[in-house]
């Protein structure tokens, strides 16, 4: 094998995938909307060779470089109190502080302001805005004020949305907020996984507790007494030994504690948060703009945003053509988050219809080595003969006999996988594996 | 092959999108044709009039080219993502003052050699990291057996770091000819060298990697 060879056999990952192309186009949009400045230098006649732009010493070179080294920024500034809009179809991403993003999905509008450090105020005067916030040591604080609810969030994953004049929702990704109702001034916890709406739609997930404040230890006289080092040295070995000492066995003399509150499991997913939603806004979106919606949030690489959507695309519009594709868009968000579950029972009632989600259900199947996987592949095999998916369900195939039987028991999904893919690199892996004996 | 299957999936989680105009016709150093609806022309003129959905079109249209050429020169780096968002703001930039002699795949592909560039001579400067052959391994087609395919991986990581340590300029030629099968005159074209200098630095590249190879293979 030549270097030359050697070398063209070290391209791999080559193939953009459609989250990075969608995550790089999020970054990029933003820079790219206002009419382009005129470059420094023309990209185009930038030399990678810099020996002559030296020698002519014209500067090209070096206004070259310190434009690629020129901070951009990726993201735009909207404090100050002005209000920021974003046209409908369109959304605008934000860094509001070091530890604050905000995304405003259009038709939106907000006014953030920062009257106080280590305070934010927003106030969504319409359409949603999904905030993160990472925790941090500073204590700062996000306020949003919507109408009807005001939400403080202290550092979580989060989404408030105006849905009427007088109305909002708010529905919580990871963490915790604190949302009080400005009719009448109730306050709950809403927690991950969780949704509240103002008019009652979606009830109050529990009352926040008080906090609760750890009664006070005395404190020690400014000269405390002096203790004789024989008692201070038995009280360090006693706490020792408290600490060595094995755990209790016997039952507590307490009444049995009470069992632990269970998350509702109809609330432990974002995605039936936004089932919800959609069983009461079901004619309020139309499946074409929340297809648009979760085309947005995957945009910026917001999954779950995006599932949420799509949740609430099939929820109130079940029988329209969008639903299979936001059905088979769901089961791949769930295989990409590890939910395997979840995404079998997107695809199961789409596999009879669909060969993209027989196919991804096999797959499933053959990952976790299910004892249906071979009759999965089979039936993918039989019922779809002319999927581009082919070759790799071949190839499963081929995998899954190797296993169980070597070379003898693969040969015949070997020859098949020569016939349908002969320059395929799995097919001439498989072909030096288990070389076809000479007659 | 875990890691395999989740890369898979990820490329396979598509963001439902809108695919922009079908694809025109690319010669060697991917200048697309033009003209037709869609064409690299036509975006560009409404790109002028201030269509903002044109660059989108132009973006979807390059970027699968763009971040490909990126991974061949480079090789799988982390960096791509930006480095292909550096590529189309040169690109923004250039756009107002392209009269329009070269075709547009051209101009991007000199955009995306010279930031693949710049990226090289940056990073001369920054101790490199090793490249994660286990990462590797997972990204090479899975081979029949477990052995074959982490073999294939350290192959391709041995290759790319002697790779690494050629100089940029010669670097870029060599993967230029040896990969993107370019002629020396397009090479020239290119990386705005004369043709000898191409010639001579496609020679040095590949003396040199092969040299590295073997003493690297020596020391194994």
């Amino acid at each position: 094998m030549t270097t030359e060879d050697r070398l063209r056999a070290a391209q791999v990952d080559t193939r953009i995938d459609d989250l990075t192309r969608a995550r790089i186009w999020a970054r990029l949009e933003p820079e790219v909307r206002s009419p382009a400045a005129p470059a420094p230098a023309p990209a185009a006649t930038r030399r990678p060779a810099g020996g002559r732009a030296r020698r002519a010493g014209d500067g090209r070179a070096a206004a070259a470089a310190l434009w690629l080294a020129w901070p951009r920024p990726r993201t735009a500034a909207v404090l100050g109190g002005d209000v920021v809009s974003v046209g409908a179809d369109s959304q605008l991403t934000a860094q509001l502080d070091d530890r604050t993003t905000a995304t405003l999905i259009g038709p939106a509008a907000m006014v953030v302001r920062q009257d106080a450090p280590g305070r934010l105020d927003v106030r969504l005067d319409r359409g949603t805005f999904v905030g993160e916030m990472t925790p941090g040591r500073d204590r700062q604080r996000l306020i949003i004020h919507s109408p009807g609810a005001r939400t403080e969030i202290v550092g979580t994953r989060f989404t408030v949305t105006v849905t009427g004049p007088a109305d909002s929702c708010v529905a919580v990704q990871h963490g915790r907020v604190r949302v009080t109702a400005v009719r009448d001034d109730a306050t709950v916890l809403v927690g991950a996984g969780e949704a509240w709406c103002s008019d009652g739609r979606i009830a109050a997930p529990r009352r926040a507790p008080r906090r609760r404040r750890r009664p006070r230890r005395p404190r020690r006289p400014l000269i405390a007494p002096r203790r004789s080092r024989r008692r201070r040295s038995r009280r360090r070995r006693s706490r020792r030994q408290r600490h060595l000492r094995p755990a209790r066995t016997a039952p507590s003399p307490s009444p049995s504690p009470a069992p632990p509150t269970a998350p509702d499991p109809a609330l432990a997913d974002t995605a039936t948060v936004a089932d919800a939603l959609a069983r009461h806004d079901a004619a309020a979106t139309s499946a074409e703009d929340a297809y648009e919606r979760a085309e947005a949030a995957m945009a910026t690489g917001d999954a779950a945003d995006a599932d949420a959507w799509l949740a609430r695309l099939i929820a109130a519009h079940p029988d329209h053509a969008l639903a299979v594709d936001a059905r088979l868009e769901r089961a791949r968000l769930a295989l990409a988050r590890g939910d395997d579950a979840a995404a079998r029972a997107h695809l199961a009632p789409l596999i009879p219809a669909s060969a993209a989600a027989h196919y991804l259900s096999c797959r499933v199947a053959v990952r976790d080595d299910d004892v249906d996987a071979d009759a999965c592949v089979a039936s993918f095999l039989r019922a779809h003969p002319t999927s581009p998916r082919r070759r790799e369900a071949v190839e499963w195939s081929a995998r899954r006999a190797h296993q169980r039987g070597g070379c003898d028991a693969a040969r015949p999904w070997i020859d098949e996988l020569a016939t349908i893919a002969p320059a395929w690199p799995a097919t001439r892996s498989w072909q030096a594996a288990c070389p076809t004996e000479a007659p | 092959m875990i890691l395999l299957d989740a890369l898979t999936v990820l490329a396979a989680v598509g963001a439902p999108r809108r695919r922009a105009a079908g694809t025109g016709t690319h010669d060697a150093t991917g200048a697309s044709g033009d003209g037709g609806d869609g064409g690299d022309d036509a975006l560009i003129a409404r790109h002028r009039d201030g269509d903002r959905a044109a660059f989108a079109a132009i973006y979807d249209r390059h970027v699968d080219a763009v971040y490909a050429r990126l991974t061949r020169l480079l090789g799988p780096i982390s960096e791509r993502e930006d480095l292909t968002q550096d590529v189309f703001l040169g690109l923004h930039r250039a756009l107002p003052t392209f009269r329009g002699d070269a075709a547009l795949g051209t101009l991007l592909y000199r955009i995306t050699v010279n930031v693949a560039f710049e990226h090289l001579r940056r990073r001369a400067r920054r101790p490199t990291v090793a490249l994660d052959e286990v990462m590797l391994a997972a990204l090479v087609d899975p081979g029949p057996t477990p052995e074959a395919t982490t073999r294939r991986g350290q192959d391709i990581a041995l290759v790319l770091r002697c790779l690494d340590r050629i100089k940029p300029a010669k670097r870029i030629a060599l993967v230029l000819r040896a990969v993107e099968g370019l002629s020396i005159d397009e090479i020239a074209r290119v990386v705005q060298a004369s043709p000898d200098a191409a010639a001579k630095r496609v020679q040095h590249g590949l003396k040199e990697l092969t040299a590295l190879l073997a003493r690297e293979e020596a020391r194994r």
